[in-house]
């Protein structure tokens, strides 16, 4: 099993220092919903599925839209302020079988990384052991394999399969291998994290509020 | 080739390839039989017409069109074929923003939209106008590609406005420049030059290319340096120029004018010249032949590039914070470069590339390439999908399907068949066993409002390697005409209700499938049964492994395939046009005044695979 220490080493040491290790309690009672740290300001939705034994972490301003799936069965997962997960995203993947009970935590956990401001848009996959640094953003159904590392401000587009590391600025498309470097965006990039911020907010407020009306509702039923 | 059972495909007679597949079956054709056919050449048309198609000739695909792709000429009464009609452009518009350019303008717009569309230069995407933070209604604005998030500032190009982007982008050169025009204008200064440059005074300048006058440094920097496009010109311009000075100096060197145009006046000198001339061959005393000299400056084409230009490139290829490699062109990219509208083949690096305007597409009409009547028209706006005129085959000839017959009649058919339904169902082979007989159902439906009477003929034996044999049970029948469904049944229900009756009693106990008689009849359909007999066709492999033992021949691709070619043969009366003019025309016509229509073609049925 890859360990955190597979990520490139000049990464490794700014990434290091922010990613908890394993939580202990887990290890303790193996239940089917993991430890989860999530900040007072994040939301989880009620409808996002959870599961595995290691801790997951939410920053600040955290959105995971309903139906999205965090998986901490490989290890524990981190997801650092004001990230967007989109439905059907699996983050910490692969997932496992439904029919079978949760394994056990793993004895080397791999530290599953999204960083600030990532925009996963709807069924992207961020398998177990991937590190996503800050502004990314995966457009639907790409996939970033195991132990790769997304440089900042780096863009897979549509369905885009990820299995070496990628610099800062970069842009994958095709068939993940056609790139390019985003030379002159800075004022645009800009922009597109402003536009993502305000969308951020607005949809964080619907869900909150949508998220208590089920839960009403369902009381009263 | 994956095929779908049963097709039908049309040939058109057009092609070289259907006359060479007649000429091919007559070659064989013994002596006295040309002898006859020199006699009577009108029974040597009737039997060309008669040689069976062979759908299995090599050649046979290049005539095949499938019955859609046809289209009709009412003057010529024939089916033409996309090779046998012509396009003409009846409008050119941009797909992106639907405006129509007039074609007085689409020429010197380079073919691309003239308006605000652009396409990436990177991922070949379509390019939007933003403001450069992205949101606001100020600027500066750029182009900017949402897949792969190039803009133009990747190029160092913003924009004053977010309108005529095209106009202010011919203007802007990539870094953000003023871009020299690309056609380069004779500025004052560049003729004060060449004239003083041609005048004999000047200094012998052949000798001193390799170091231009030091008055010319002083000068150099005031010079924009010319774009690619933009020095081909002067280049060209130059040389030209060059040639015709020196031939002039002396006009019966012919090695020296390339200018082969012989209305130019220097060469129609030359050759008054070689006449006058020609006579004495006395060598007049020659004046000192005035040598062409190279360009020498900036704004003549020249351009010298700078001494550390190979290494800047080196360091840009290999030094990784610029991205090396990856920022070089790919040849797709170079490619979409091109063309008279600003493109920059030749960028090695992808800030040299050009956002390109989007390319125009065309609406174009269809002709009949032997009356050069209008077979197809749209409608030119670009935003409509209507057609002011559109004769397609489909409304004139009819429609043809295929089915198996189900049933005890044939014997051993329903064994046979049993599978052909299913397999015709999901779309998949129809597989035939070979020596049984099998039954199927022709039905023809008729899209005119007249009734059509219809002959249809097949050859005994296909022709080709296998001679599957083919029997159409009733050869001659009329279909009804597509007259209105509610008419009809509105109009004579009480009459019509006993017909309709036995129609659908004719599918169940009605419907016999007996020579000389039609097997079903509706309103505008006829169907027909078609008795087929398959020949094996693993019969040559066993011969030829008989001869030599490994040696097994394989069947060639789609050998397999039943292919039954039909020779269909149309006629029907016109029915009344209310239209006086057209009538008229219709009774100029020689002899033909009644309205009488004639169609003949050959179609061929693919019915399925021969099991192996
Ligand atoms: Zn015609
Ligand atoms: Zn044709
Ligand atoms: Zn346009
Ligand atoms: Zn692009």
């Amino acid at each position: 099993m890859a360990s955190s220490a597979s990520l490139p080493t000049s990464f490794s040491k700014e990434a290091q220092p922010r990613v908890e290790p394993a939580a202990g309690p887990s290890n303790v009672v193996p239940t089917t919903r993991p430890p989860l740290e999530v900040h007072p300001t994040a939301h989880l939705d009620p409808q996002a599925y959870i599961q595995g034994t290691s801790t997951i972490t939410l920053g600040p301003n955290v959105v995971i839209h309903p139906r999205a799936r965090l998986v901490s069965v490989h290890g524990p997962l981190t997801i650092r302020a004001g990230t967007v997960i989109l439905e059907r995203c699996v983050v910490g993947g692969p997932v496992p079988d439904p029919k079978e009970p949760l394994p056990p935590p793993p004895e080397a956990p791999v530290n599953t990384v999204v960083g600030q401001n990532v925009l996963l848009q709807a069924s992207a996959e961020v398998r177990a052991g991937a590190f996503l640094d800050e502004a990314c953003l995966i457009e639907p159904r790409a996939v970033i394999r195991r132990g790769v590392h997304i440089g900042k401000h780096t863009k897979v587009c549509a369905g885009c399969v990820v299995d070496r590391s990628v610099r800062d600025w970069t842009v994958l498309w095709g068939d993940g291998q056609t790139r390019r470097l985003r030379t002159g965006a800075i004022d645009p990039e800009d922009g597109r994290l402003k536009a993502l911020e305000i969308d951020r907010e607005s949809t964080a407020g619907l869900l909150t509020v949508a998220a208590a009306k089920a839960t009403l509702g369902k009381r009263r039923a | 080739m994956g095929l779908t059972f049963p097709y039908t495909y049309i040939s058109c007679p057009c092609s070289d390839g259907s006359k060479e597949i007649e000429e091919s079956r007559l070659r064989p054709a013994p002596l006295f039989h040309k002898k006859a056919l020199a006699e009577e050449p009108e029974e040597d048309d009737e039997e060309k017409e008669e040689a069976p198609f062979d759908a299995h000739h090599p050649r046979a695909s290049f005539s095949l069109f499938p019955p859609e792709h046809l289209l009709y000429c009412e003057e010529c009464r024939d089916l033409k074929c996309p090779r046998c009609s012509i396009e003409e452009q009846v409008s050119h518009f941009c797909t992106s923003c639907l405006f129509e350019t007039p074609a007085s303008a689409v020429r010197s717009e380079g073919n691309r939209c003239a308006r605000n569309c652009f396409n990436c230069p990177i991922c070949f995407s379509q390019l939007s106008v933003n403001n450069i933070n992205g949101a606001g209604k100020e600027g500066p604005w750029i182009l900017n590609c949402y897949y792969c998030m190039w803009t133009s500032l990747d190029i160092g190009i913003r924009f004053d406005r977010p309108t005529n982007i095209r106009a202010q982008l011919d203007r802007i050169a990539n870094g953000g420049k003023p871009k020299a025009p690309s056609k380069p204008t004779e500025t004052p200064d560049l003729a004060r030059r060449s004239s003083y440059l041609n005048h004999e005074s000047y200094p012998q300048l052949s000798a001193t290319t390799n170091n231009p006058p030091p008055t010319q440094q002083d000068d150099s920097p005031k010079e924009t340096p010319l774009d690619p496009a933009a020095r081909f010109t002067a280049l060209k311009a130059f040389y030209k120029n060059q040639l015709t000075t020196t031939t002039a100096a002396n006009p019966t060197h012919p090695s020296i004018s390339s200018d082969f145009s012989y209305s130019s006046p220097a060469s129609l000198n030359r050759i008054l010249n070689l006449y006058s001339t020609s006579g004495s061959f006395q060598p007049k005393r020659k004046p000192k032949p005035q040598l062409m000299r190279e360009a020498l400056y900036p704004s003549e084409g020249l351009l010298i590039p700078s001494p550390d230009a190979a290494t800047s490139t080196q360091t840009k290829l290999l030094s990784s914070p610029t991205g090396g490699f990856i920022n070089t062109t790919t040849l797709s990219q170079r490619h979409f470069q091109t063309g008279p509208a600003g493109g920059n083949p030749d960028a090695r690096f992808v800030d040299e590339l050009r956002p390109m305007p989007a390319p125009l597409t065309t609406k174009r009409a269809k002709r009949c390439k032997e009356c050069r009547h209008i077979l197809v028209k749209p409608e030119a706006k670009p935003t409509s999908t209507r057609h002011r005129i559109k004769l397609v085959a489909l409304s004139y000839i009819p429609h043809v399907s295929l089915r198996p017959l189900l049933g005890t009649s044939a014997a051993g058919g329903g064994a046979s068949t049993s599978s052909a339904p299913s397999a015709l169902l999901y779309g998949g082979d129809v597989i035939l066993e070979p020596a049984r007989p099998t039954q199927w159902i022709l039905k023809l439906t008729n899209p005119l409002f007249d009734a059509v009477r219809v002959s249809i003929a097949t050859p005994a034996v296909t022709p080709g390697k296998y001679g599957h044999r083919v029997t159409i049970l009733c050869p001659q029948f009329e279909i009804g005409a597509n007259s209105d469904v509610w008419e009809e049944a509105l109009g004579s229900k009480s009459s019509d209700a006993g017909g309709s009756a036995g129609k659908i009693s004719g599918s169940g106990n009605g419907g016999v499938a007996e020579a000389g008689k039609v097997y079903e009849k509706g309103r505008n359909w006829t169907s027909v049964a078609v008795e087929v007999v398959p020949v094996s066709i693993t019969q040559p492999i066993v011969e030829a492994a008989d001869k030599e033992e490994i040696q097994v021949r394989e069947v060639d691709e789609d050998e397999d395939v039943l292919e039954i070619p039909i020779r269909v043969r149309l006629d029907w009366r016109q029915g009344d046009l209310d239209d006086g003019a057209n009538k008229k025309a219709r009774l100029n016509e020689d002899g033909v005044e009644d309205g009488v229509r004639e169609l003949a073609y050959w179609m061929v049925l693919g019915v399925g695979r021969v099991k192996k």
